[in-house]
């Protein structure tokens, strides 16, 4: 089981790679053809890996400069966690969301988590995700930072 | 040397105590003395008073407010819950904005890091705001402006 764990974690670590270098032929074989998401925002998207792909793409064009960072990444059974962190700066496109329809010129830096879960041959097959995006509206200005922050 | 498997069950019990039954004591119990929440909410240090003092106040928050442990994965001293909290926003839910009175049903992810005593040392949640405030009427939702 211990080797299962090892491939898995290596696919999610792969597949951030894959995403960084926009190599869509990796992210092909890293995500199973069947692939399903339940990240919120996801069902606007297409379906299985294209999805993903779309996703990521999406994220280049608000955040040209977008880097990820994986910050905690474990595994147990068929299930991978990755706590990852994310920054760029919205000089791209708008990120259409909140009235922000126009890029901002604005950088931010916040924290997703995922848990995926692989098939017997390491590959994704679903993901539970949440992403700190209210800190994201606040730091691209969308949004007042709450009492405190 | 507390195991994995251990890790998991003190997480289950304190859904079940401090989140479903408000039986604060046990997270008195399980956040070691130096806890740090890498997650607090807004205007709150992440240390222990502060998330004792973060529970007692979800509680007023919402009183009905339940969690349902969906997910748990658990390996060396670290725990992922993925859980599906639901409440009526009773007294202000999503700090800084007025109560609304309505249900709501979001979903969680926390990683909870643990010490060998089996105490609990570090955490970080996330929930789905956006998705809860649209339920509260608060948010548009995507594409809606």
């Amino acid at each position: 089981m211990m080797g299962d764990v090892e491939r898995n974690v290596g696919a999610v670590r792969r597949l951030e790679e894959a995403y960084a270098a926009r190599d869509y032929d990796t992210v092909r074989t890293v995500i199973a053809p069947g692939f399903t998401p339940h990240t919120p925002g996801s069902e606007m998207m297409p379906a299985g890996v294209e999805g993903c792909i779309a996703a990521n793409e999406g994220g280049f064009s608000f955040f040209p400069d977008k880097r990820v960072e994986i910050t905690d990444l474990f595994g147990d059974g068929d299930r991978t966690v990755a706590h990852m962190r994310m920054t760029g700066t919205n000089t791209g496109a708008g990120v259409d969301w909140a009235g922000l329809n126009e890029p901002t010129g604005k950088a931010i830096d916040l924290d997703w988590i995922q848990i995926a879960r692989h098939d017997d041959e390491g590959r994704i097959v679903e993901t539970w995700a949440q992403m700190d995006s209210p800190k994201m509206l606040v730091q691209l200005g969308a949004m007042p930072a709450p009492e405190g922050m | 040397m507390s195991t994995p498997q251990e890790n998991a069950a003190t997480c289950r019990e304190f859904v079940q105590r401090v989140f479903n039954e408000g039986d604060i004591s046990f997270a008195e119990k399980m956040l070691s003395d130096d806890f740090v929440d890498h997650s607090p909410p807004p205007g709150m240090s992440g240390d222990k008073t502060a998330a004792i003092q973060t529970f007692r106040a979800m509680q007023q928050q919402f009183p009905d407010g339940r969690s349902e442990i969906l997910d748990v994965v658990a390996s060396g001293d670290k725990v992922a819950v993925r859980a599906r909290m639901t409440g009526t926003d009773t007294n202000g839910f999503i700090p800084g904005m007025p109560a609304t009175g309505k249900p709501f049903s979001v979903e969680t992810i926390d990683v909870m890091t643990f010490d060998e005593n089996g105490q609990n040392t570090e955490h970080y949640g996330i929930f789905d705001v956006p998705a809860a405030m649209m339920q509260l009427g608060l948010m548009p939702a995507p594409g809606g402006g």
